[in-house]
């Protein structure tokens, strides 16, 4: 450990991980296929600096969670060193847990059969709190997460996205350094996930100024949240920075480009685009989505086109994708700098 | 201590909201005794000789070695049932985030079940006490409190290891039915050692169950003080403590193999 992981919030240095597919007692005695341990996460390092929302981002089974868990002491790496708070949490678990609070993906996690004030006081008491400093930190929890009103009322009577935001509530109720939201929009509607997302950015960063972990799939949800991210792939990180970096660096900037049909194949060669990516439309306009290094040379490549005699109709950047993103480390793309020089 | 009240508290009002299954049950607790008096009072010229030792009426009997089942039942199969729904919900993980150890939460977990199987007994003790030709010794309530509580610690014991079976392979692998049963059949539940086959008698000294009916019957059927049962008191101690040290020890380990193995949740 170096001294950055010490004074990071968290610090993970070549943390390792597998699990077995199959945890059948019979089939592993009799080593049936699936289960040997298949590795989980390889290798894994990164730093998140305080006050800091980093985004783990990564399709289903990159390994996320896994990360996740391994931080919040609930699971133990093979290999590897992991500081949360300057504290190495495979030697101290105990203390580390009173440093972070975890909201899960899974509402399930609540006690739903009583009201949110008894979830949320059930942790409070869980670290230590009591009495009337408990009961004010509960309130005070719940009105931060606009439950206020409803904080009496059953869980499972709740929607979605009160319940998530009394997972929030429950993290919340001490105040903790760190806290981990693993995929915290995954259940809601576009609105409300919205909603929850300005409340991360708003109120957790910008108000109790926490260090916030993020996991996601989402690279929406990690563009407008993240300070910055890391890509995760198959258990390994691929690439860690700001998300218009990562975006830049990895598959520069996509535009849709909307052309007169007539006009396709001088577009599709300015723009150096392969033959299969067209989506042609009543109108007699073809749709063409190409890469270009940044969105600073898209004047020049729309005074290209039509410079050349293509009628554009329509030419608007692509938000990333996470498949751009996967795509750009597994799949490589035409270089953008090849449509520049063709324009 | 704290932590294990508070944790005792919240799954406490959980449950509380199910009103009609508590009620149904505490009806089920007196309908249940009906048969038993009949069946007991019918087969009571036969059993009298048998249970003289500890009992004058065969329906007491009966009804002090149900109080102690219900007591077993609970023990060893309340914790690897809890670990298995809270393994599904991700509940258990979620608790294990935070600054509390796993004999609070257990502990806290447990509290509700042990204080209904309470409720239970003496629902059922009280309507014997109203049916029975014989008396219950109610002063001596807080000494049969304790065998009680000693044999649910016993048996915890086997609740434990069922549990951590549950954590490190998902499975208790019959365990709790194994030990119910084997405490009814031979924990002189429902019959004296001496009607055992003679194969089998020797084998009801393995069984906790059968010091602490001993005991029980003894101070709640025949008003006898604790001095009296001294060595069945010893013998449940000691095999309450076993059962507490093998218990813990086998969850503290599989707790450290489910958070090597990846299995205090499911994926």
């Amino acid at each position: 450990m170096n001294d950055t992981d010490t004074t990071a919030a968290v610090a993970l240095r070549g943390v390792t991980k597998s699990f077995r597919a199959d945890r059948g007692l019979w089939r592993r005695l009799r080593g049936m296929p699936g289960t040997t341990p298949q590795p989980v996460l390889d290798s894994v390092s990164l730093t998140v600096q305080r006050g800091e929302i980093f985004g783990l981002v990564g399709a289903n089974g990159a390994g996320k969670t896994t990360l996740l868990k391994i931080l919040s002491t609930v699971l133990l790496p093979e290999q590897g060193a992991v500081m949360v708070d300057g504290i190495d949490a495979l030697a101290h678990p105990a203390q580390v847990r009173t440093r972070l609070a975890v909201v899960p993906a899974d509402e399930r996690a609540l006690f739903w059969r009583v009201s949110a004030t008894e979830n949320v006081r059930l942790f409070a008491s869980m670290y230590g709190l009591h009495g009337v400093e408990r009961d004010e930190a509960v309130q005070q929890a719940l009105r931060l997460v606009g439950l206020g009103d409803v904080g009496q009322q059953q869980v499972g009577s709740f929607s979605s996205g009160m319940r998530q935001r009394t997972l929030i509530a429950r993290a919340l109720v001490t105040r903790p350094p760190i806290l981990i939201l693993d995929e915290p929009t995954r259940s809601l509607d576009p609105v409300t996930a919205r909603e929850l997302r300005r409340f991360i950015r708003d109120v957790l960063c910008n108000q109790l100024r926490a260090t916030i972990l993020l996991a996601t799939h989402s690279t929406e949800e990690a563009l407008q949240l993240c300070d910055r991210a890391a890509l995760l792939v198959r258990g390994r990180i691929v690439a860690t920075d700001t998300l218009p970096r990562l975006q830049a660096a990895v598959g520069g900037a996509r535009v849709r480009v909307r052309v007169d049909a007539a006009h396709e194949a001088r577009a599709r060669a300015l723009l150096h685009l392969p033959v299969d990516v067209i989506s042609a439309t009543a109108d007699g306009m073809v749709t063409l989505d190409a890469t270009l290094p940044d969105l600073v040379h898209a004047p020049v490549v729309v005074e290209a086109l039509v410079r050349a005699g293509v009628r554009v109709a329509e030419f608007a950047p692509i938000a990333l994708t996470l498949a751009d993103l996967l795509e750009s480390v597994g799949v490589p793309r035409q270089q953008p700098d090849e449509a520049l020089r063709h324009a | 201590m704290r932590r294990l009240l508070a944790v005792a508290r919240t799954y406490s009002l959980g449950m509380f909201t199910y009103r009609t299954r508590t009620l149904v049950s505490l009806l089920s607790v007196l309908i249940a005794v009906v048969p038993v008096y009949f069946i007991a009072g019918a087969l009571q010229p036969l059993a009298a000789k048998a249970i003289a030792a500890e009992s004058t009426e065969y329906f007491t009997y009966l009804i002090v070695g149900s109080v102690a089942s219900f007591v077993v039942a609970e023990a060893v199969s309340a914790i690897p049932s809890l670990i298995n729904s809270y393994i599904t919900s991700g509940t258990l993980e979620q608790l294990l985030t935070t600054p509390i150890r796993w004999p609070s939460l257990i502990g806290g977990l447990s509290v509700y079940g042990f204080v209904w199987v309470a409720l239970r007994a003496l629902v059922l003790l009280v309507t014997a006490w109203v049916w029975a030709t014989s008396t219950i010794a109610w002063p001596r309530m807080l000494e049969f409190a304790l065998i009680m509580a000693l044999l649910g610690v016993a048996y915890l014991g086997v609740g434990l290891v069922a549990g951590a079976l549950v954590l490190s392979v998902r499975s208790s692998l019959f365990i709790p039915q194994a030990a119910a049963t084997l405490s009814a059949l031979l924990g002189t539940v429902y019959f004296p050692v001496g009607v055992l086959p003679p194969a089998f008698a020797p084998l009801a000294g393995f069984v906790p169950t059968t010091p602490a009916l001993r005991a029980a019957r003894q101070i709640l059927l025949r008003d006898q003080n604790l001095s009296v049962v001294l060595p069945e008191l010893l013998q449940l101690a000691g095999w309450a403590l076993a059962g507490a040290i093998i218990g813990a020890s086998c969850f503290h380990l599989a707790l450290q193999h489910a958070r090597r193995a990846g299995t205090l949740t499911q994926y």
